[in-house]
C-alpha cells in the first residue's frame, strides 16, 4: 500500500462560489486562493448538502445527507452512532486527526474526533488565530502518523453580524465616503418589501456596503487561507499533502435581494472547491462538467487516506480520479441539495438545468447555461415540465437511497416533519 | 462609577436614547422625535439605516457603544516619540439596544528608538498570543524588518517564531519550515506603526496610501484620511475625538479616533476593536 497522504481539509463559512478573484470577480481580491486555483483543480459546479452551517458540516464529515445525519437544520443534534472522519481516519488510517477552528456539529464535541489546538470559529478575532495555530502545529509536528489536518475558517461569515447596535448597521454609514469602491447590485437584484427584517428600508447604498464590505471579510479569511496555504507548500510536508478547500454554503449578497443561507438559489447552494496534490493533481485544472455534492468531500478524503468509505455512504463520490484526470465513467448525472427551513425545499441540479421543489407544492425551473442569475422560471413551459418530470424521477431515486433519520430531535421538530411527510409522500408515489 | 459620572452618564444617554425615540414610552407612541441633521432632512423613525439610531452617526464607534459608558479617554502622556500604550480589545458581540461588547484581549505597544515590541493576546477556547520585534524606518514609520512570535495557551508545539524583512518591494516571511514573499506596491507600515502618524497630525491635510502589514500577512492598497471631528458619549460626559478612517482591501473599514493631543484613543473595526486602557512615556 502507498504511503497515506497527509490531508490538510480548508474550510470557509459562508462564501460565495464566485467570491474569487480567480473567478472572474472583479470587485474582490484573493492572489491566495487565485494560486490555490493555479496550483491544482478547481470544480465549479460544486453545492453544498445543505447550505445551512451545521447540516452541511455534519454532511462534510459523516457522509450523509442532512435528512440522514439528524440535523436538518441548525442546533439539531447529530445521531451519536454516526461516526465521523475524525474518528474514522484515525481507526482506519492511524491518522493524527487535528482540528483549529470552527466546528459547529452539534452534539459532537471536536474532541470526540480531533486533537483540538485552537478555539471556535470567531471571523475577524479568531480567523488568524486558526491559521497561526495550523501552522505552529506544521512548524512543530515530528509524529509518524500521517496527520489530517482541519483549518475551519469562519469568515466571511461575519457578515451575518454587522456589529452596530439595536440591530443596526454598524459602519454602513460609511458607504459615503467609499462610493466610487461600492460594487454595483446584481444584475439579478429585485427589492422584496417583504424580505428579512433585517434588509427592511435599506437603501441601494446600504445593499452595496453590505456586497463591500462581504468582499473584505473574503480577502481577510484570504490572507489567512495564504499564510497557512505558503506554510504548508514551503514545508517539508508539501510533496505528501493533499488540500482540499470548500465551503459550507455560500451567501446572498444580494443576489435575488437576497442576504444569507439556507435556500437553493445558486447563491446559497453553490460552493466553491479546490484540489491540491502536487505531482498528483495537474495544475491550473478547471472542472465546470462535473457535478459535485457536499459528501463527495468525505468520499474524496476517504479516497485519499486509502480508508473505506463511511457506513451508509450511498450519495458521496470522491473527486480524486478527476481531479487527477483519469477517465470516470459512473460520474453523478445530477445532484440533489436539501434545505429544511421554513416550507422546505429541495434543489436538483442536472447538467443544464436546475429544479427547486418546495415541500408544499410550488416549484421553480430555471436553465442554468441561458439564465445563470435564474431570472426565468420555465415552470409553466414545455420545456420547464419535461425539466421537472425528469427531476422528479431524479428525487426518487434519490431517495431511495437514503437512509432517512426519523428520530426526530425536540429542537425544531418541524424541520424533521418536513422532509419526513415529503420523502413518505415521495416514496409512496405522490409527485412533489 | 462616581454617582456625579454615573448620572451625567444616564443623563446623556438617556436624553439621547429619547430624542432617537428608543425609550420605550417615546417607541410606543410609534412617532419620531428626531429633529433634522446635518441638512439631510427628517427620517422616519426605526432601527435600520432609515431609521433613528443615535449611534449610527458617527458610526465610528457603533461596535463599541455598549463599552463607551465604562470608557473613560487616558488624559495624560503622548504618542509620538517613546511610549508604552496599553488596549483592551473590545469584542462585539450581538447588537441590543446598544451593542453588547466585552474585553477579549489585551494589546501592549512599546515605541523606543524606532524599534516597536508589541504582545497581543486574544482570547478563545485557548488564548492566542502574538509578540512581535520590529524595526521601523523614521520617515514613514516604514517596515524594515521585523520577528514575530506565536504562541496558543497550553499547546506549547504550536510555537513558531518568523523573521521578515521588507526591501522596499518585496516582503519576505521566513520560519524555521517555511518561507513566503509577498510584492508590495506601496510603503509598508504596520498597523500599530500607524499610532505616530496619526499622534503627530500629519494626515489631517494628507491622506496616507499604504500597504498594511497585519501580523504576517499583506492588506495591500490602503488608505488612511481625516474624516472629520465627532463627539461621541463617554463615561462621565462626552468626548471630542478627531476621526481617521481606513479602507482598503482585506480589512473592514477601520476608524482611529484621536484626542487633541494626539492619542489615539478607540480604534474601531467591526468585531474587534480597541480601547486605549493605559499610556505611559
Amino acid at each position: 500500500m502507498p504511503k497515506r497522504p497527509n490531508i490538510l481539509f480548508v474550510h470557509v463559512d459562508q462564501m460565495h462560489w464566485q467570491a474569487v478573484s480567480a473567478y472572474g470577480n472583479p470587485h474582490v481580491r484573493t492572489p491566495n486562493l487565485d494560486r490555490m486555483v493555479a496550483d491544482g483543480c478547481s470544480f465549479r459546479a460544486s453545492y453544498s448538502a445543505m447550505p445551512q452551517c451545521c447540516p452541511a458540516r455534519s454532511s462534510w464529515y459523516t457522509g450523509r445527507m442532512s435528512s440522514e445525519h439528524g440535523v436538518p437544520v441548525n442546533n439539531c443534534p447529530i445521531l451519536p452512532e454516526l461516526p465521523d472522519l475524525g474518528q474514522w481516519l484515525r481507526k482506519h488510517g492511524d491518522y493524527e486527526t487535528v482540528y483549529a477552528g470552527k466546528w459547529h456539529i452539534p452534539g459532537r464535541k471536536t474532541e470526540q474526533s480531533f486533537r483540538v489546538i485552537f478555539g471556535t470559529g470567531e471571523g475577524e478575532h479568531a480567523d488568524g488565530g486558526v491559521a497561526r495555530a495550523c501552522m505552529g502545529f506544521l512548524e512543530n509536528y515530528r509524529g509518524s502518523k500521517p496527520f489530517f489536518l482541519n483549518a475551519g475558517f469562519m469568515n466571511p461569515h461575519d457578515c451575518c453580524m454587522t456589529a452596530g447596535a439595536r440591530g443596526g448597521l454598524g459602519k454602513f454609514r460609511f458607504a459615503s465616503e467609499i462610493m466610487e469602491q461600492l460594487p454595483p447590485l446584481p444584475q439579478n437584484f429585485r427589492k422584496d418589501p417583504h424580505y428579512a427584517q433585517r434588509t427592511r428600508g435599506w437603501r441601494e447604498l446600504d445593499w452595496r456596503y453590505y456586497i463591500y464590505i462581504y468582499y473584505r471579510w473574503v480577502e481577510m479569511v484570504d490572507a489567512e487561507i495564504g499564510r497557512l496555504y505558503d506554510a504548508l507548500r514551503t514545508s517539508r510536508f508539501a510533496d505528501n499533502t493533499v488540500v482540499v478547500f470548500t465551503a459550507d454554503h455560500g451567501d446572498g449578497l444580494g443576489f435575488h435581494g437576497k442576504l444569507s443561507k439556507g435556500y437553493m438559489e445558486e447563491e446559497a447552494w453553490h460552493v466553491p472547491t479546490i484540489m491540491i496534490h502536487p505531482g498528483h493533481i495537474p495544475t491550473g485544472q478547471v472542472d465546470t462538467e462535473h457535478l459535485s455534492i457536499g459528501v463527495d468531500i468525505t468520499a474524496t478524503i476517504c479516497d485519499y487516506a486509502q480508508v473505506p468509505g463511511l457506513p451508509r455512504m450511498t450519495i458521496g463520490k470522491s473527486l480524486r480520479p478527476l481531479a487527477e484526470g483519469r477517465a470516470v465513467t459512473d460520474w453523478h448525472e445530477y445532484v440533489v441539495g436539501e434545505a429544511f427551513l421554513g416550507r422546505g425545499q429541495i434543489g436538483v441540479r442536472s447538467g443544464q438545468h436546475k429544479t427547486i421543489f418546495y415541500c408544499d407544492g410550488p416549484v421553480k425551473v430555471f436553465d442554468l447555461k441561458a439564465d445563470p442569475l435564474e431570472m426565468n422560471n420555465l415552470a409553466v413551459t414545455a420545456e420547464g415540465q419535461a425539466v421537472v418530470n425528469r427531476h422528479r424521477e431524479y428525487l426518487s431515486e434519490y431517495v431511495g437511497k437514503l437512509e432517512i433519520c426519523e428520530r426526530v430531535s425536540n429542537r425544531r421538530p418541524q424541520a424533521y416533519a418536513t422532509y419526513i411527510q415529503f420523502y413518505r409522500g415521495l416514496k409512496k408515489g405522490a409527485k412533489p | 462609577m462616581k454617582r456625579r459620572d454615573f448620572l451625567a452618564l444616564a443623563t446623556t444617554t438617556a436624553a439621547a436614547l429619547a430624542a432617537e425615540g428608543f425609550l420605550p414610552v417615546l417607541a410606543a407612541e410609534g412617532t419620531s422625535k428626531r429633529p433634522a441633521r446635518n441638512g439631510q432632512g427628517h427620517r422616519k423613525p426605526g432601527p435600520l439605516s432609515n431609521g433613528t439610531n443615535i449611534f449610527t452617526e458617527p458610526c465610528a464607534i457603533e461596535p463599541v457603544t455598549g463599552y463607551l459608558p465604562a470608557f473613560a479617554p487616558i488624559a495624560s502622556g503622548a504618542m509620538q516619540d517613546g511610549f508604552t500604550a496599553s488596549y483592551s480589545l473590545i469584542a462585539w458581540k450581538k447588537a441590543a439596544a446598544i451593542s453588547t461588547n466585552r474585553v477579549r484581549g489585551s494589546l501592549r505597544i512599546r515605541l523606543a528608538e524606532g524599534q516597536y515590541e508589541t504582545r497581543e493576546t486574544r482570547t478563545s477556547k485557548k488564548a492566542n498570543t502574538v509578540r512581535t520585534t520590529m524595526h521601523c524606518a523614521r520617515d514613514l514609520n516604514t517596515v524594515k524588518s521585523w520577528r514575530l512570535e506565536s504562541s496558543i495557551a497550553g499547546e506549547e508545539e504550536l510555537r513558531f517564531v518568523e523573521e521578515g524583512v521588507w526591501d522596499g518591494t518585496i516582503m519576505t516571511v521566513k520560519a524555521k519550515s517555511w518561507s513566503q514573499q509577498r510584492t508590495t506596491t506601496h510603503p509598508l507600515i504596520a498597523r500599530w506603526a500607524l499610532l505616530p502618524l496619526l499622534a503627530s497630525g500629519r494626515l489631517k491635510n494628507r491622506p496616507l496610501r499604504f500597504d498594511m502589514l497585519d501580523d504576517s500577512t499583506l492588506r495591500p492598497d490602503q488608505t488612511l484620511r481625516y474624516s472629520g471631528e465627532i463627539e461621541i458619549p463617554v463615561k462621565g460626559g462626552k468626548a471630542k475625538l478627531d476621526s481617521y478612517a481606513q479602507a482598503g482591501q482585506g480589512i473592514v473599514p477601520t476608524h482611529y479616533l484621536v484626542d487633541r493631543d494626539g492619542r489615539v484613543q478607540l480604534i474601531t473595526m467591526s468585531h474587534v476593536n480597541w480601547a486605549l486602557s493605559a499610556l505611559n512615556n
